[in-house]
């Protein structure tokens, strides 16, 4: 035992991933890191730059595609108009999100654990997601007015399927010798909930909530064309009715940073709740791309 | 069967046992009375297991060995009362096994530690689980960790772990609780030779030292089930028999490898030679 002990202190690095030949250079984290910051910013600014000359050289009219020496600095010119915009925007997106996680979660959490619940409801569920939510957003606006009401009802409605599959699917997921284990542990109903389940789920529900933050956008955007008087989606659409192409993309570009915000709130919040994948996954760059 | 194995079962019996046991175990003995299971494979019945018979005293260390599709993994979910039986029945403890035990610590072959817990809190939790505060599992678990050598990685979730440190805290979470009884499946299958012999060395200390207590041991390996155990119960397979019961008469501790000991040597050769006669190596 003693012996067994002190030997295995000393093999203690045997948990370090095994077999790196990569050459030095490469290993180094630095390096990695400062490699994956560079080369998304380069394309990006290469891709600017590219389409700077082509507007230019090409004599496209500012009307059709402007060039990002005419966009980018509208940015500043209409901050303060697409500033408030972006707080009503952000506010609607967030709270349809909020609210499709409060309604998915739970239900998932029902529908997987009663099957007769599952086998009653599922098939609706799957009904309602076949219908295309945009196409209701006219029957939205009928229903709740020409507000914030019904671009956050939508916003939910886009949400809610992903939320609710991927969460269905992480309660579901449980090892049967797992179950076994903690079968043998005398464990309650609850105690498999609060110890095994809700943690098993974590990953997939946070699969869910990083497509349905997308579409929260998406959402929050088709809400303001259809039935509002602000935020950056009435911007675009009544920017559009005047050629004022410039302001578009302005416009296009804060949404997108946005978005960005939005998919970091929850890679941030899965990096706070799932402390056990941080080693696994090593980029910021990687944990922002969605699926 | 369990002759000239009085020794260990004397020790056994004068262990004090909790009395909390919740399946009234004393180190709990097993009776495997006529239990055999079939199962529905599309339209037609399977035997997985055929009636088997088997007495397993209190402390007893017992390895059930046979080929894959031998139905020793279900010999043990049913002991363990998580499958129901065809036929039969299983007495554990004295008494009848209906639901799950919950006074026994199981170690699969797959380590099936939690991933968002650490080690610690994987072996802390089977102490949760059962009432004992936080705190108390978690330092429970932490002297447990270091007695079993790995202390060092104690905070470290499952990913971070080599595959014998993993095996290792399942086993320390299998009987922290100090269980009436262990049951283990194949809980080395998945290591490597070398870790393997380590995991055997360790499992035996840990069971003469602190858990002298009844343990059903699920192998293939033939070496695996003559260093370990006092009494070898061989199974055949399609459908799985009991075809042997073989006591290993050598004291405890053993040598890290059976060929050192001539007798340990002679028990293996004896079990390859009755393979070899059941066609377990024929194609």
């Amino acid at each position: 035992m003693q012996t067994l002990a002190s030997k295995q202190g000393a093999g203690s690095a045997e948990g370090a991933p095994a077999g790196d030949r990569r050459p030095l250079l490469a290993r180094a984290n630095v390096y990695k890191v400062g490699i994956q910051v560079a080369a998304p910013i380069a394309a990006m600014l290469l891709l600017l730059v590219l389409w700077q000359v082509i507007v230019v050289g090409g004599h496209v009219p500012d009307y059709i595609l402007p060039a990002p020496s005419s966009f980018l600095p509208a940015i500043g010119k209409n901050w303060s108009q697409l500033w408030s915009a972006t707080v009503i925007t952000g506010e609607e997106a967030i709270v349809g999100f909020l609210i499709a996680i409060a309604f998915s979660i739970p239900l998932a959490l029902l529908l997987a654990s009663i099957r007769v619940v599952r086998d009653m409801v599922y098939p609706l569920v799957v009904f309602f997601q076949l219908v295309p939510k945009i196409a209701v957003a006219p029957l939205l606006i009928v229903w709740f007015g020409a507000n914030k009401m019904s671009v956050i009802v939508l916003t939910w409605a886009l949400c809610f399927f992903p939320i609710l599959v991927n969460s269905m699917a992480g309660f579901m997921a449980i090892d049967q010798q797992q179950l076994y284990i903690t079968k043998s542990m005398g464990a309650s109903r609850w105690q498999t909930f609060r110890y095994l389940r809700l943690q098993s789920a974590l990953p997939y529900i946070f699969a869910g909530l990083r497509i349905a933050v997308v579409l929260a956008v998406v959402g929050v955007i088709v809400g303001e064309f259809v039935g509002s008087n602000a935020g950056l989606g009435y911007i675009i659409e009544a920017s559009s009715g005047i050629l004022n192409t410039s302001l578009i993309f302005a416009d296009l570009v804060v949404l997108t940073v946005l978005g960005l915000v939005l998919n970091y709130i929850v890679v941030g919040a899965e990096w706070l709740l799932m402390p056990w994948k941080r080693k696994v996954r090593r980029s910021l760059w990687l944990w922002a791309r969605t699926p | 069967m369990a002759l000239g194995k009085d020794t260990v079962s004397t020790q056994a019996a004068d262990r004090d046992v909790p009395a909390t046991s919740k399946s009234g175990a004393l180190g709990a003995g097993i009776e495997i009375d006529g239990v055999s299971k079939r199962y529905l494979s599309g339209s037609r019945w399977v035997t997985a297991l055929e009636p088997i018979n088997l007495t397993v005293q209190p402390g007893e260390f017992v390895s059930v060995l046979g080929p894959s599709g031998c139905g020793k993994s279900t010999l043990m979910l049913m002991v363990a009362g998580l499958l129901p039986p065809s036929s039969g029945r299983v007495v554990v403890g004295g008494r009848e096994v209906t639901v799950p035990l919950t006074d026994v610590g199981i170690v699969f072959q797959n380590h099936l530690l939690l991933e968002f817990r650490t080690a610690v809190d994987n072996v802390a939790l089977q102490e949760i689980m059962r009432g004992t505060p936080k705190a108390e599992a978690r330092r429970k678990a932490h002297a447990l960790l270091d007695r079993m050598g790995i202390g060092a990685a104690a905070d470290r979730y499952p990913d971070q772990l080599s595959g014998g440190m993993r095996q290792r805290a399942a086993i320390a979470r299998a009987f922290i609780h100090n269980p009436a009884m262990l049951l283990m499946d194949e809980p080395f299958g998945a290591l490597d030779a070398i870790s393997r012999v380590r995991m055997q060395h360790q499992l035996e200390q840990l069971w003469m030292d602190e858990y002298r207590k009844t343990v059903l041991f699920i192998t293939h390996s033939v070496e695996e089930a003559v260093r370990l155990s006092d009494r070898v119960v061989v199974l055949s397979s399609g459908p799985g028999r009991l075809v042997e019961d073989i006591t290993v008469d050598v004291p405890h501790p053993r040598p890290l490898v059976i060929d050192e000991d001539p007798a340990l040597a002679d028990y293996s050769r004896r079990i390859y030679e009755l393979f070899n006669r059941l066609g377990v190596f024929d194609d």
